[in-house]
């Protein structure tokens, strides 16, 4: 659904100019970026951007990351543990 | 970038298996990171198998296999770091195995959280669809490669393999049922060993009535020194193409393959 009454979503003072195609929200010349006739929105071509840098840089020697390893020991261990007992019961 | 632009194209399957096998024909580095591993497995899996036939405790061959399979998910790390570094490195020459085994620790709380989230993936994927999610759900074949990009939650693996692999995914699943010949290295491996106890006794006159009769398929214990020893052996392969399959995902995606030609362009002209 369009959203808005004819004045831009993110200045509500401003006239809007164009639709946002990808949020459907108003939108004024500056928060406009028209690429092939087609309008989009700042913070929706920023979510195109940051899809496209893909997922964010992960920091691994944190103490969640390890905590997080001596869990994935722990459930690996019980799940051998489980499978060979299994085994012997045959 | 180490490889030429030319090596950089769209492959599928076949092809990727066939560059797998070259670049460990050509690397001894991938050998070296990832025999270590598989010689910890197949030594823990034996002592296990031996507990279980024996009906012993099982606490300690169950931690013993437990953490000889976490230490393989650090060698298969190390050496997807080294089959990329060979690929896609910037250093002349070949890498340093260390170099690549230090890239690994660095990553390691994340390598171990990865070894675990597919241990409990495949077996509840594979349990759950009687199977059939084999031939659909193969994005994690990338795993290890993947988490060494650093990128993304280590508990959202899948998600991060399939977005690093986009339209290559099709092909990691043709690359998983192309990796099914290990049947046949192991059938062949069988085969093998029973020939060169035939040709012992036969030739050298050797008494090994003991050891062929060991060396069966009704025997447990060897069954499963072949499964390890199988899967030992394809360890550098499975390192070797899922980081392949990484690689054709970014030329897909990010045209690498563009990139590197004109990078090396720029070189050649800097050089002339």
């Amino acid at each position: 659904m369009i959203q808005g009454s004819g004045r831009c979503h993110y200045h509500p003072e401003r006239t809007g100019l164009g639709i946002c195609v990808e949020c459907r929200r108003v939108i004024c010349r500056e928060c406009t970026t028209q690429f092939e006739g087609i309008n989009r929105c700042a913070s929706c071509l920023g979510k195109r951007l940051q899809a496209l840098e893909g997922p964010a840089e992960r920091r691994d020697w944190s103490v969640g990351n390890v905590l997080l390893a001596l869990l994935g020991v722990g459930v690996v261990y019980v799940g051998v543990w489980v499978l060979s007992t299994m085994a012997s019961g045959f | 970038m180490a490889v030429s632009a030319l090596e950089l194209r769209p492959r599928g399957a076949v092809a990727i298996l066939d560059a797998g096998l070259r670049v460990c024909v050509r690397s001894s580095g991938v050998w070296a990171l990832t025999l270590p591993g598989g010689a910890l497995v197949t030594a823990a899996l034996l002592h296990l198998t031996e507990a279980v036939s024996r009906n012993h405790d099982l606490g300690l061959p169950a931690l013993g296999f437990t953490l000889a399979w976490m230490a393989r998910g650090l060698f298969q790390g190390a050496a997807c770091h080294h089959v990329q570094e060979l690929l896609l490195g910037k250093g002349a020459g070949e890498p340093t195995a260390w170099s690549s085994l230090r890239a690994a620790l660095a990553r390691a709380p994340s390598l171990l959280t990865a070894v675990a989230y597919l241990f409990v993936f495949n077996a509840l994927s594979l349990s759950v669809s009687l199977g059939f999610a084999f031939l659909f759900l193969s994005s994690h074949l990338v795993g290890y490669a993947a988490t060494l990009q650093g990128k993304g939650s280590a508990l959202g693996l899948y998600g991060t393999c399939s977005r690093l692999l986009g339209p290559a995914r099709s092909t990691a699943t043709g690359v998983r049922v192309l990796l099914l010949a290990q049947v046949l290295v192991f059938f062949n491996l069988h085969i093998a060993a029973n020939a060169l106890l035939y040709v012992g006794r036969k030739l050298i006159g050797i008494d090994l009535t003991f050891a062929e009769r060991f060396a069966s398929l009704d025997n447990a214990p060897w069954v499963v020194f072949l499964v390890a020893a199988t899967f030992t052996l394809f360890e550098p392969l499975r390192a070797a193409t899922s980081t392949l399959l990484l690689v054709d995902g970014r030329v897909r995606q990010e045209g690498l393959d563009l990139l590197a030609a004109v990078q090396q362009l720029s070189v050649k002209g800097a050089r002339g």
